[in-house]
């Protein structure tokens, strides 16, 4: 398994940085299974996950060397979160069993929370307009919200609070299934309760317009993702669907 | 340079290209009588080894059947039977055992086998070690004929098999001439005519051991933290087959050749080169380029690569068409002696046959945009598609995007900045 290998490398070496899709850092080879490891790396077996350089021309148990893991997103495999932030929001696919290193070596993984806020923000590029990096949102009027993919600083932030509040992480994931329900879902009863997909927009629609509209334009995704408990609870009152939960 | 021969023998083997059914190898009844065509053919093969060889290993076992290392263990180093010896001496060549003085050191090692065929005029002939060394190269010679014949694409050929001691080492050269021109063995008696005629190409592969050395392996094989010495010099020579193989079987060696390493190395160690010659940006592309497209030629015909045949001419060349003086201490070859290719490096062969696969680690990618030398973009063909794509969504305006983190933008800002500088200059001056 590659994971197991790079992982393998991460933790066997030391002054691990993680940038971009790169991971930099140093191995003291100890033994002979290292320097077998070095050489997979270097064989063009894993081409497809992970380009491997070093600047060492022969490998002696013993010696120091520096390397550079330079990852194929396209894999699904990530160096830092920065790589798979700015990836994942520029994609036009939902990804699935991503793996970013720099959250393997962390203390708590916050994959789960970004993957959450991920889907949402596929969520409402799907169903509203999507273009240049800002969803637009038409209602009565409009507004455009930029998704701000550099700021990887700030939706780690969120997704750090998401991780410890199972409430905030619940409301986005409901918000989303609520706005990707299948109506073809055979389930009559299930069909009865279900609003047409224009109706269910239109609803998130007007109340995403009240709430961002006067927030600075790069503020608003993060203030919709913060704020999201009390804007589900408003979506709510005008669902036509809600039984009371 | 004293060269004393102890034993010197051309035995041969016989295989054509994929043939099947093993003939036997002939086996020569004597050891060369002359000694001087055989320094010669020291002489000459030391020559080859200092132009050709740079391979170095040593012996991974001494215990499998069919190798160089277990028949020389067996009959040279293994005096396990000195305490049933006692103080019984034996006399008779074809006793298990013979007791052989040789540099104040008592042998008890076990005597190989006789041929059937073996004549009591040759035994009258020989001297104890003379004939225990016969008998090792015919155990010699039955080794590599197994070997030869696991492999298809190999062939049968002379096989010199040298004991020699220099300066008071014990060395031993085995070697597989190809000698189908010039008649320089006599094809009946295996006899050495006039080495003047051997034409180095007729030299497929050759090995040198250090038999001291070897022997120091053995002895210390338990002894925990032995490194043992490389001991094993190749000569590789001629690309036309794979050789490498089957002869390291034979020995057996403890680092293979490894054509994945081996292609990876090459490639890293010539860009290593490259970055601190002499040669300017664009012949250093250049020349990255040939090689790259030699090696992808020939794992693609999977024929062995020769460095300083095949690569070594790359450089030189390039350095004469652009007026450059290479001398040796700057040339591609010491730099690889002093980074990684060395007697006790690993995968230093000279010759192995490249890979295809990790060849795409060193591919290039380089174009214009906007005439030839308006913006000149390149980079490593494996990260095209991640920091920089194409972005046609708009057919009618297709953009290319580079994307930049903060560092970079600094870098490329700092290059817009100055040219808007220029500008306002300029504008200043027409005002």
């Amino acid at each position: 398994m590659i994971e197991t290998k790079i992982l393998t490398l991460i933790e066997q070496g030391t002054d691990i940085v993680f940038k971009q899709n790169n991971i930099k850092g140093n191995l003291v080879l100890k033994n002979a299974e290292q320097v077998a490891m070095i050489k997979l790396f270097e064989s063009g077996n894993l081409t497809k996950y992970v380009l491997f350089e070093t600047s060492a021309l022969s490998y002696k148990v013993g010696s120091d060397i520096d390397f550079t893991l330079t990852l194929n997103n396209s894999s699904g495999h990530y160096a830092s979160y920065q790589s798979y932030i700015e990836h994942t929001l520029n994609s036009n696919e939902i990804e699935r069993d991503s793996v970013v290193y720099e959250d393997k070596v962390g203390a708590e993984s916050l994959i789960t929370s970004l993957e959450v806020i991920h889907n949402f923000i596929y969520c409402l590029k799907k169903h509203y307009y999507y273009q240049n990096n800002q969803i637009v949102i038409f209602a009565q009027t409009h507004c455009e919200i930029p998704i701000q993919i550099r700021a990887t600083e700030k939706y780690l932030q969120i997704a750090k609070s998401y991780q410890q509040s199972e409430d905030l992480l619940n409301t986005v994931k409901k918000l989303t299934d609520w706005l990707n329900a299948d109506i073809s879902d055979n389930d009559e009863v299930k069909k009865s309760l279900l609003v047409h997909e224009t109706e269910r927009n239109t609803i998130v629609a007007v109340e995403l317009l009240d709430k961002l509209s006067n927030q600075d334009a790069d503020k608003r995704i993060f203030f919709l993702l913060e704020n999201i408990l009390s804007i589900y609870q408003s979506i709510l009152l005008n669902r036509p669907d809600f039984i009371g939960e | 340079m004293t060269i004393i021969v102890k034993a010197s023998i051309i035995h041969q083997i016989l295989k054509e290209v994929r043939q099947q059914n093993s003939e036997p190898p002939i086996i020569r009844d004597s050891l060369h009588s002359d000694s001087v065509q055989v320094v010669k053919l020291i002489n000459f093969l030391d020559e080859q080894l200092a132009k050709h060889g740079l391979a170095h290993s040593n012996s991974k076992s001494f215990d499998n059947n069919n190798t160089l290392s277990n028949i020389i263990k067996e009959h040279l180093f293994v005096k396990e039977y000195l305490s049933l010896l006692k103080f019984e001496f034996f006399n008779e060549r074809n006793h298990n055992f013979v007791l052989l003085q040789n540099n104040n050191d008592l042998d008890f090692s076990i005597q190989p086998p006789p041929e059937l065929s073996e004549l009591p005029d040759t035994l009258s002939a020989e001297s104890f070690q003379q004939t225990k060394l016969r008998r090792i190269s015919n155990l010699l010679t039955k080794a590599l004929h197994y070997h030869i014949y696991k492999e298809d694409m190999t062939t049968g050929d002379h096989l010199p098999i040298i004991f020699y001691n220099e300066n008071g080492k014990h060395y031993l050269y085995i070697a597989l001439l190809s000698l189908t021109d010039n008649i320089t063995i006599d094809e009946a008696t295996g006899d050495i005519l006039d080495i003047k005629h051997i034409d180095a190409s007729a030299l497929k592969i050759a090995c040198r051991i250090d038999i001291d050395m070897l022997m120091e392996h053995h002895q210390q094989l338990e002894i925990e933290g032995y490194e043992p010495k490389s001991y094993v010099a190749w000569i590789q020579r001629g690309t036309s087959e794979k050789i490498a193989e089957y002869i390291q079987n034979f020995i057996p060696v403890m680092f293979r050749l490894d054509d994945n390493t081996a292609t990876t190395k090459i490639m890293k160690t010539l860009n290593a080169y490259l970055s601190q010659s002499i040669f300017n940006d664009k012949s250093r592309k250049e020349i990255h380029s040939d090689v790259l497209t030699t090696l992808k030629a020939k794992a693609k015909s999977k024929t062995l690569i020769n460095i300083t045949e095949d690569i070594d001419p790359i450089i030189s060349t390039k350095a004469q068409s652009v007026g450059l003086n290479i001398t040796d201490e700057s040339s591609f070859k010491t730099f690889r002696e002093n980074n990684g290719y060395a007697a006790n490096d690993e995968d230093n062969s000279n010759i192995f046959a490249p890979a295809k696969k990790p060849l795409q680690n060193f591919e290039m990618f380089d174009f214009s945009i906007g005439g030839e030398n308006f913006i000149k973009i390149s980079g490593k063909q494996i990260q095209l598609g991640d920091k920089m794509r194409i972005n046609d969504d708009d057919v009618s305006n297709p953009v290319l995007e580079i994307t930049l983190d903060a560092d970079e933008l600094l870098t490329v800002q700092k290059a817009f900045d100055k040219a808007k500088q220029y500008d306002r200059n300029e504008d200043t001056n027409a005002d």
